[in-house]
C-alpha cells in the first residue's frame, strides 16, 4: 500500500489519517456476517475470544458489543486482521520496517447504544515496548453523525500528560469526555476541538496510540455502527518488564522469564525483508493480498 | 520454594472409591473462613473490571454497567487479575487432592472460574467439562473443585450432579450455559438415555462457604434456578495431570475454548506459565507460584 509523504507528515502531525474504499461492501458485509456469529457463541475454530462484551442474553439489548481476539475464532476474519496491507500500511505511518499483530475488535453500537469514555489507546499497550501503537479503524457500515461516530481530538497525540490506569470504557456513569477534560487540562489545553469523523462503509481512520478518542450514545433510532480495528506493534516490540504498563490482554500471554512476545501469540504480519511469521500460511488466507486492486483504489483523502 | 509433602493422606480410600462411584467427592472446610472473606472482599469489584495486577480475565460475562439484572456472571482465568484469588486457586492442597483421586502423580491448573448467580438468575445447562476441556492429553482427564463462596443449599442455584454419569460416554458441547430454551436438563436426559438410563437422578449439593466438591470431567453437572432471595458465589479450579500436553494439531486445536490459545504452533509443551504446576508428588511445584500469590 502506499502512503505519501503528505499522509504520513498529516499522521504525524495531526494524529491520524482517513482512508478511503480500504475494504469493499462485499469484504465489510463478509466481516459483519462472521462477527455475528461469533456473538451468538458460534466459534468456527472453537477457540474463544480475549475479551467479549454485549453477549446476546445477559447484557441489555442497547449495550455496545465489543469482541478482541477475532483472529483465534475464524479464519475468515483472521484472513482481514492479519492481513498484511494493513500492517503494512500501520507501520508505514510509524515508520517501522517491521509490524506485528497486536489487538483486532469488533464494535458494534445498537441504536441507543450508551457513550464511550475517551481514552488513549496506549494505555492499553501500555505493557508493551513501544507503547505507541497505530490502529486502523474501518467502518463497516456508513458512520455519520447520527450513529456515534468516532470523535478524535487531532494533535492530542502530542500531549504530555501522565500515564493513566486502565478505565472500563462501556456505558460511562458521568460524562464520557471526562477523562478527556483531565487531560486536556495537564496539557494547559482546557478548550480541546472533538471532531467526530464521518466515514462510509470500507473507509478507514489509522489513529496514532496517543490520539484521544471516543464515541457519544447511538442517536439513530434504527442504524447500528459496526466497526473493525486492528492494533499493529512493532514488529521488534517486546514486553516491557513485569508490572510495568497495564497487563490488559498482552500481559496473560507473558512468558515467566522472559520479555519476548512469541510469534505465535503476536505473528509477524508484515516485514520490509517479507518474511511472516509461517504458521500464519497454514491457518488462514491474507484477504487482501490478492487484490491487485486494492493499494490503487485506495483513494486517499486528509481532514484537518 | 518447593512444597512441602503432606504426610497424612488427605483423602481416605473410601472416599477414592466414592468418586470413583459417583464422579464427584464433598470436602468439607478446605478453604478458612479468612481466606474466603479475603475473596469475598474483592468480589464484585473484579466484576466491575477492576483487577488489581491491571490484567483482563479470559472471560468477563456480566458486568454491573451493561449486564441486566437477574442474570449468571461468570469469569473465566481470574488468577492473572488478582492475586488473592490466585493464593486459593494454586492450592497446593487441592491440587493434591485431585492428583489422589484421579491417581495422577501431580496436578497442573488449567484454569479458574469466578461464578455469581443473584435471585431469579436462570438455570445453568447440564453438561460435562470435559466437551470444553479437550486441547490436552490425557484426552478428556480433567477434574474440577467447586468452592462454595456462599452458603450453597437446594433452591439456590446450588451446583447438582448426575451421580455415577461421568461413566456415559462424552457428549457434544452444550451450545449455550446461560439462556436458552430448553430445559436445562434436557442434554443431560438425551446422554442418559443414549447410555441407557431412563431416569436419571439430579442431586443438588449443600455446602458452607469454604467447602468444595471435587468432581470428574465427565460428570453431568449444572445447576438450577435461584428461587432465593440470595446470591450464590462459587469459585471453580480445574486441574488436569501435571504430564499433560497439548494435543497435536495443525493451525489450531478445534474446540480449543480458552486453553488452546495459549498453544505455541509446532510446541506441544503446557507452558507453566499459563499452566503452573500446583502439586507433585516428589515435590515440584512451579517457581514462579510462591512469589506471585505471597
Amino acid at each position: 500500500m502506499n502512503i505519501t509523504a503528505e499522509q504520513k507528515e498529516h499522521f504525524e502531525q495531526q494524529g491520524f489519517v482517513i482512508i478511503n474504499d480500504l475494504l469493499n461492501i462485499e469484504q465489510t458485509e463478509q466481516i459483519i456476517e462472521r462477527c455475528d456469529r461469533l456473538f451468538h457463541t458460534q466459534f468456527e475454530t472453537g477457540i474463544y475470544p480475549d475479551e467479549w462484551y454485549g453477549r446476546p442474553g445477559p447484557s441489555q439489548p442497547n449495550a455496545t458489543r465489543q469482541m478482541t481476539g477475532l483472529w483465534r475464532c475464524d479464519r475468515t476474519l483472521a484472513s482481514f486482521t492479519l492481513s498484511s496491507a494493513i500492517a503494512h500500511l500501520n507501520a508505514t505511518l510509524m515508520g517501522w520496517t517491521s509490524a506485528r499483530y497486536g489487538l483486532d475488535t469488533f464494535w458494534a453500537k445498537p441504536p441507543d447504544a450508551p457513550s464511550l469514555y475517551f481514552h488513549r489507546n496506549s494505555t492499553y499497550t501500555s505493557a508493551i515496548d513501544p507503547a505507541i501503537a497505530p490502529t486502523c479503524w474501518i467502518a463497516l457500515n456508513d458512520t455519520t453523525l447520527e450513529n456515534s461516530p468516532l470523535e478524535i481530538v487531532p494533535k492530542s497525540h502530542l500531549w504530555h500528560t501522565a500515564k493513566r490506569k486502565i478505565r472500563f470504557l462501556h456505558a460511562p456513569p458521568e460524562d464520557y469526555r471526562i477523562p478527556l477534560w483531565q487531560a486536556a487540562s495537564e496539557a494547559n489545553l482546557p478548550d480541546p476541538t472533538i471532531v467526530p469523523i464521518e466515514l462510509s462503509a470500507g473507509s478507514a481512520i489509522v489513529l496514532h496510540g496517543n490520539l484521544w478518542h471516543g464515541s457519544g450514545k447511538n442517536n439513530s433510532p434504527t442504524k447500528t455502527r459496526q466497526s473493525l480495528s486492528i492494533t499493529t506493534l512493532n514488529g521488534q516490540a517486546k514486553y516491557q518488564p513485569p508490572g510495568s504498563g497495564n497487563g490488559y490482554i498482552f500481559d496473560r500471554y507473558r512468558m515467566f522469564n522472559s520479555l519476548d512476545l512469541h510469534e505465535s501469540y503476536y505473528p509477524i504480519l508484515w516485514q520490509e525483508n517479507s518474511y511472516r511469521t509461517p504458521f500464519l500460511q497454514d491457518y488462514c488466507q491474507d484477504a487482501l493480498a490478492a487484490d491487485s486492486t486494492f493499494a490503487d483504489s485506495a483513494s486517499t483523502a486528509i481532514r484537518s | 520454594m518447593n512444597a512441602v509433602q503432606t504426610k497424612a493422606p488427605l483423602v481416605s480410600a473410601e472416599e477414592i472409591e466414592q468418586f470413583r462411584k459417583d464422579g464427584f467427592l464433598v470436602v468439607e472446610n478446605l478453604f478458612s473462613q479468612a481466606q474466603i472473606d479475603g475473596l469475598l472482599a474483592r468480589f464484585d469489584s473484579l466484576y466491575a473490571g477492576e483487577f488489581e495486577t491491571g490484567i483482563f480475565p479470559d472471560e468477563w460475562h456480566w458486568n454491573p454497567y451493561t449486564g441486566c439484572v437477574e442474570v449468571a456472571g461468570q469469569m473465566t482465568g481470574v488468577w492473572r487479575c488478582d492475586r488473592t484469588l490466585a493464593s486459593i486457586v494454586m492450592s497446593e492442597t487441592a491440587g493434591q487432592i485431585a492428583a489422589t483421586l484421579e491417581g495422577w502423580t501431580g496436578t497442573r491448573l488449567l484454569t479458574d472460574g469466578l461464578w455469581q448467580k443473584p435471585p431469579k438468575a436462570k438455570e445453568t445447562t447440564l453438561h460435562q467439562d470435559s466437551m470444553y476441556i479437550n486441547s490436552h492429553t490425557p484426552v478428556g482427564e480433567t477434574t474440577t473443585c467447586w468452592v462454595a463462596l456462599s452458603n450453597a443449599f437446594p433452591g439456590a442455584s446450588t451446583i447438582e450432579y448426575v451421580p455415577g454419569s461421568h461413566r456415559w460416554p462424552r457428549s457434544g458441547a452444550v451450545p449455550e450455559f446461560h439462556n436458552k430454551n430448553k430445559s436445562y436438563l434436557s442434554q443431560m436426559e438425551a446422554a442418559a438415555k443414549q447410555a441407557g438410563n431412563e431416569d436419571p437422578q439430579v442431586v443438588q449439593m449443600k455446602l458452607e462457604p469454604g467447602s468444595c466438591v471435587f468432581h470428574h470431567g465427565n460428570i453431568w453437572h449444572g445447576s438450577g434456578k435461584n428461587i432465593m432471595d440470595v446470591v450464590r458465589r462459587s469459585l471453580v479450579i480445574i486441574h488436569v495431570p501435571a504430564d499433560s500436553k497439548f494435543q497435536t494439531a495443525d493451525a489450531y486445536i478445534p474446540g480449543g475454548y480458552i486453553a488452546a490459545k495459549y498453544r505455541r504452533h509446532g510446541d506441544d509443551t503446557m507452558d507453566e506459565s499459563f499452566f503452573p504446576i500446583v502439586w507433585r508428588e516428589d515435590g515440584y511445584r512451579t517457581p514462579f507460584l510462591d512469589s506471585y500469590h505471597s
